[in-house]
């Protein structure tokens, strides 16, 4: 008798508590779910991938003011809502604290910052709470007019004081470090001014400044969060397009439209951003209509997501680069150049791409990430010539191979590619012992304590300038603590062209600059860039203004639905 | 008193002859566990002589990007996977490196769960053996999986390190079962007479104890082993356990996974390899305790 | 009886503090750490030592872990996440519902199903669906849970197309991933009720009511059934203590923001606070279960009860 009461029991306990969890989270779908099931209207797919690096220098004429509204209003349905995924949650959304492109995404939403970017180009710079700007001073002091008319989510009005007290607060973030080292002082100017003084000139500070890690705060608020110990990172009060409604940790961040947003009134009121961990499954639930925006999606599924009604799929350019290290601070490689040639020789680039990457990228041999200010088009590496190779290996003193560490980490972009490249070697005569590593090790191995032989990994630019990639990665201040220089690189000769660059205001004299660097790199061996991935995205084909963006800082303010 | 041990150690041997071969012959009757023993033994001898008729370097690791995701055909009897290699050969290889690391984790779990087990249960009751059990509970309330991995964060992520860590995260359970079998043999009468003539612990322990409580040691070997298995392609399938291009089958669905959709077949052999090994290995085990158990249940 | 309650509970303490500095020193120990992992590749060393100052990293090992103890102990602060800054408490708990409802999925599918088949294969012992059940007993005890999910998907979600892929919004996502971790469970309950049934139906009591000529159905349902599933009764309370601690990879696959996830996160980015009260936290839910477990079998079982019975008369007896 008592037994069957208590597993009676167990078993109510067991159906009640599916039931009571299993109503509320659940209803954000049929929105979405309802509009493209009538719409059988296939977009045109094209058959092969657009190569969309949208990502030029091109200088444009682009107006400021065309913003949401302008484009939205006339044309939109009534549907205002939008479903987003993307595979890995933010830690916190505050500027600067994390370090993923999501969490700046969704940081962007919610704040902005002193300038912004054009929505169709992101090279040209728009008005952002500032207003307007001047350089004086040859290009070392900047003046930025402050609007008056910009309100918190909260209400509040943005004032001096606030955009003041944000560059304090953002130059103590560790993301903000590069922008940090550049800015000198600031101070209110006259007449609703913030003067900020430069440690030198700077042309691409514009762009340091318009990075969601420098969006404006305000003071008030994150004193009230100190004080009543709230997770800033966790809240927001900022000015932008978006407010922060609610955010269930693990599965979505709610945000809701701030109509009063400076640029303009959102077409998409309503934005859910889902956590979907699995990429294969963010493709899936954008196939089925469950969600109407994903990023992150694998190459592995974008073939066959072509093929699929009502999806637009689009293969932007990433920021980031592969590349593979080899350490120059010790043997075998240090004052080695023949050894490494011979791995330069191996390295067959379009199979790396291919068999690690399902060829979903570009073949990027120099430095530079394409469509950034720097590229250089035609850059030819060493070809691919695994007899030269074995050549070189002999040489270089090892005619019977050589033992080699190659470390990487086990996210899948990277120790894929890596383990094509461990073949190509193996296949001339190394002896390649592959380690993949947990992300913490793999940091701390390689990037802080250069303790490895050759290893993997990828540089990112947040902007379309290449100073700061090429910087950390080839100045003799970056080695070590947490910065770019894995190679362990120290020569003085790059060092004063990497500042001779880096202050410039001459655009050729620049691309001069960074010219000769990639063909020292070349001669050199010091790092051998393999290619830039792609980061495609899928969406509904009747969601509009959706525009590639190489860092990946997509805006549904910018959205409408068709 | 020397010719008196001579004496009862002489009777006690030929028990034990015979008593192996009664367990071997009721073995024997049990189809299943028969079953399980041919086909364990036919995929180790697949396994063992695998370097006799395959090249490591040409057959198992060997890329050709061209020839990546071919699906099953005659040349390739289980397809392609992403590099271009043959998944057949890959298994078959996989075999050596699962079973090898099997009995690894097995041989560390046993040699500590010996060692601790049978102290505890020996010196049951006393300071000694509840600091052991005290740390058995320990390790046990940790989730084995976890265990697992951070301790193989720590020291690295290489077979030996890899074999100690699956082996320790499991020695607690070997301990505890070494100590309840040690417990019941401990106070019959044969071991008080030979504590009685003064034999040494040590001694007891290991000639007379050990012996009669191996039966359910070798079965939960046995049984671990499979459970082993399973765990290296845990610890693989979440990119902690054998490292590329080195072929296991945990690995291999983990690189499956993301094409699961495109190339359904990738998921099946690897899978059929594990369930299949671990079977053999479970219907063995079974068989054994069975097989031990004098008072059989039919 | 409560004596040996409490006796339970105070064994918990001991037990809960060696985890607490097994896990720390293992975490230490790891290379890599939790600031830099946090700031990300481009974060300078200053902003590094900063951040390890807010979190209380700096110092020797001794002194962090005392520090940390003592804050528990003293203040009841499990501290903060170094993830995302929140309390680690406020972690753990948004996180466990998930964690729960696939427990709860998993024993409820593994213990009815678990128990119907037994009770069928025993009925019908020797007979083809015997044979076939013991077959799917073993295969199942014999699959890797993420290769058993792994298939599910393919086959329920994206040839079918039956049920959702992954997720955690409705009960419908809870289906799949509940059917693959109550795999292992439900195979040992079906092979713990067949013998169970299998023994008490060669009882004496079973042949005599036979004899009388009780209908078999009765016999099953209530003679037999009722003292076969009181080892189920463990089953299930082991079960609970794994449900919640083994489906890290299960977790994985489905896309559910359970504990499981939430720990493999927080070792792979060193949050040690998050991983130490996660593993604490379980631990203590499942020694609870376990000794609830204990009691109710005290309580179902006569044969076990009386034993507490008889010891108490014997006390009163001799004292």
């Amino acid at each position: 008798m008592k037994k069957s009461l208590s597993l009676l029991l167990a078993l109510a306990l067991a159906v009640s508590s599916l039931t009571a969890c299993g109503g509320g989270s659940g209803s954000g779908s049929t929105t979405a779910a309802a509009a493209p099931a009538e719409t059988k209207a296939a977009e045109t797919q094209s058959a092969t991938l657009p190569d969309i690096g949208k990502v030029e220098t091109a200088a444009a004429g682009a107006e400021v003011a065309a913003e949401a509204s302008g484009k939205g209003a006339a044309e939109t349905s009534s549907k205002d809502s939008l479903i987003m995924g993307y595979t890995k949650e933010p830690d916190s959304i505050s500027p600067g604290t994390d370090s993923k492109t999501n969490a700046q995404m969704v940081c962007q939403m919610c704040y902005d910052a002193l300038v912004g970017k054009d929505p169709e180009n992101q090279s040209v710079m728009v008005p952002g709470i500032a207003s307007s700007w001047d350089f004086e001073d040859d290009g070392t002091t900047l003046v930025f007019h402050i609007r008056d008319d910009i309100k918190f989510h909260d209400g509040t009005p943005l004032t001096v004081e606030d955009v003041l007290f944000s560059l304090d607060y953002a130059v103590q973030q560790g993301l903000n470090a590069a922008g940090a080292s550049i800015l000198k002082s600031w101070e209110a100017g006259d007449d609703n001014t913030v003067v900020i003084h430069l440690e030198y000139a700077y042309k691409p500070i514009l762009q340091i400044l318009a990075m969601p890690g420098f969006s404006i705060i305000s003071k008030a608020f994150y004193e009230k969060c100190e004080a009543e110990g709230t997770n800033f990172g966790q809240v927001e009060n900022g000015t932008g397009a978006y407010i922060l409604e609610r955010w269930t940790q693990g599965d979505r961040i709610v945000l809701k439209a701030y109509d009063d947003w400076h640029r303009g009134t959102p077409a998409i009121k309503h934005v859910e951003i889902v956590t979907i961990p699995d990429e294969t499954s963010g493709a899936l639930m954008a196939e089925n209509h469950e969600i109407d925006f994903f990023i992150g999606m694998n190459s592995a599924d974008v073939d066959r997501m072509m093929q699929v009604d009502g999806l637009t799929i689009l293969n932007v350019v990433s920021a980031g680069t592969h590349l593979a290290a080899m350490n120059l601070t010790r043997e075998p490689f240090k004052d080695n150049l023949a050894l490494r040639e011979a791995v330069a020789y191996a390295m067959n680039r379009d199979e790396i791409l291919e068999g690690g990457m399902n060829g979903y990228g570009k073949v990027t041999p120099g430095p530079v990430t394409p469509g950034y200010f720097g590229f250089v088009e035609d850059f030819e590496p060493y070809p691919y010539d695994p007899e030269k190779a074995k050549e070189k290996l002999a040489e270089a003193g090892y005619p019977d191979g050589l033992h080699i560490v190659f470390k990487t980490p086990s996210d899948s972009w990277y120790c894929n590619p890596s383990q094509v490249l461990c073949e190509q070697l193996r296949k001339v005569g190394f002896d390649v012992e592959i380690q993949i590593q947990e992300r913490a090790t793999y940091l701390q191995e390689c990037q802080n304590n250069l303790d490895y032989d050759m290893c993997w990994y990828m540089t990112w630019g947040d902007f379309p300038d290449c100073d700061p990639p090429m910087w950390t990665k080839f100045h003799s201040s970056c080695i070590g603590q947490n910065m770019g220089n894995w190679g362990g690189l120290n020569d003085p000769e790059v060092d004063a062209l990497l500042l001779k660059a880096r202050t410039s205001i001459d655009d050729e004299e620049r691309i001069a600059c960074y010219k000769e660097l990639a063909e020292m790199n070349k001669e050199n061996c010091w790092y051998l860039f393999v290619f830039t991935s792609y980061n495609p995205i899928c969406f509904d084909s009747h969601l509009k203004g959706v525009v590639p963006i190489t860092s990946v800082l997509y805006n549904p303010a910018f959205f409408y639905w068709e | 008193m020397a010719e008196y041990m001579k004496a009862i150690e002489e009777a006690a041997e030929p028990k034990r002859r015979s008593q192996i071969g009664a367990i071997w012959f009721r073995f024997r009757k049990n189809k299943l566990a028969l079953m399980g023993l041919i086909i364990f033994v036919t995929l180790g001898l697949v396994a063992l002589t695998a370097p006799l008729y395959l090249d490591f370097e040409k057959d198992v690791i060997e890329q050709t990007i061209s020839q990546r995701f071919k699906g099953p055909s005659a040349e390739h009897f289980f397809g392609t996977d992403q590099f271009g290699r043959d998944i057949f050969k890959r298994i078959i290889w996989g075999a050596r490196t699962s079973m090898f690391v099997g009995m690894g984790i097995v041989a560390v779990s046993m040699t500590g769960g010996i060692i601790f087990g049978s102290l505890a249960g020996y010196y049951d009751g006393s300071v000694l053996d509840n600091v052991l059990m005290r740390l058995c509970d320990m390790f046990l309330a940790i989730p084995g999986t976890l265990l697992a991995i951070a301790l193989v964060s720590v020291s690295g992520n290489n077979i030996p390190n890899l074999i100690l860590a699956l082996g320790v995260s499991t020695m607690p359970k070997m301990a505890r079962l070494v100590r309840a079998s040690v417990l019941s043999i401990k106070n019959q009468e044969y071991i008080e007479a030979a504590r009685s003539c003064g034999t040494s612990d040590r001694r007891i322990i290991i000639s007379e104890i050990l012996p009669n409580a191996i039966g359910p040691i070798i079965v939960e070997a046995t049984l671990s082993v499979a459970r082993g298995i399973i765990s290296i392609a845990s610890m693989s399938f979440i990119g902690l356990g054998i490292q590329p291009p080195n072929p296991e089958w945990g690995a291999m669905l983990s690189e499956a996974k993301v094409q699961m959709i495109n190339h359904p077949y990738l998921v099946v052999a690897p899978g059929i390899a594990i369930v299949l090994t671990v079977m053999s290995l479970t219907l063995i085990g079974d068989g054994l305790r069975d097989a031990l158990d004098p008072k059989m249940k039919n | 009886m409560y004596k040996f309650i409490i006796k339970r509970l105070l064994m918990l303490i001991p037990v809960l503090l060696g985890i607490s500095f097994i896990l720390y020193s293992i975490m230490s120990l790891t290379p890599g750490d939790a600031a830099t992992l946090m700031l990300g590749d481009s974060a300078n060393e200053q902003a590094i030592l900063k951040l390890r100052e807010e979190l209380g990293l700096n110092g020797g090992f001794f002194e962090n872990y005392i520090r940390y103890i003592g804050n528990i102990i003293l203040h009841g602060d499990f501290g903060i996440s170094y993830r995302t800054r929140n309390p680690v408490f406020t972690e753990v708990l948004t996180r466990f519902h998930y964690t729960l409802r696939l427990a709860f999925t998993a024993i409820l599918i593994s213990t009815v199903f678990g128990v119907l088949f037994g009770i069928i294969a025993a009925v019908k012992q020797y007979s083809f669906t015997d044979n076939f059940i013991t077959a799917v007993t073993l295969a199942l005890t014999s699959m890797p849970d993420f290769w058993l999910g792994m298939m599910l998907i393919i086959i329920f979600a994206v040839t079918l197309k039956l049920l959702p892929i992954s997720g955690a919004t409705s009960w419908r996502h809870f289906i799949l991933p509940g059917l693959t971790a109550s795999a292992n469970y439900m195979a040992y309950t079906i092979r713990q009720t067949r013998s169970s049934m299998l023994e008490t139906i060669r009882m004496d009591y079973v042949r005599t009511a036979r004899a009388k000529g009780v209908p078999e159905g009765k016999i099953v349902f209530g003679h037999t059934l009722k003292n076969a599933l009181m080892p189920i009764v463990t089953l299930v309370g082991v079960n609970m203590g794994w449900q919640l601690g083994g489906t890290i990879i299960i977790e994985q696959i489905f896309g559910i923001p359970g504990l499981g996830s939430l720990l493999i996160m927080s070792i792979r980015l060193k949050d040690t606070p998050v991983i130490i009260a996660s593993v604490m936290f379980v631990a203590t839910l499942s020694s609870l279960i376990n000794l609830g477990t204990d009691i109710l079998y005290a309580f179902i079982d006569p044969r076990i009860k009386s034993l507490y019975q008889t010891k108490k008369k014997a006390v009163k007896t001799s004292g």
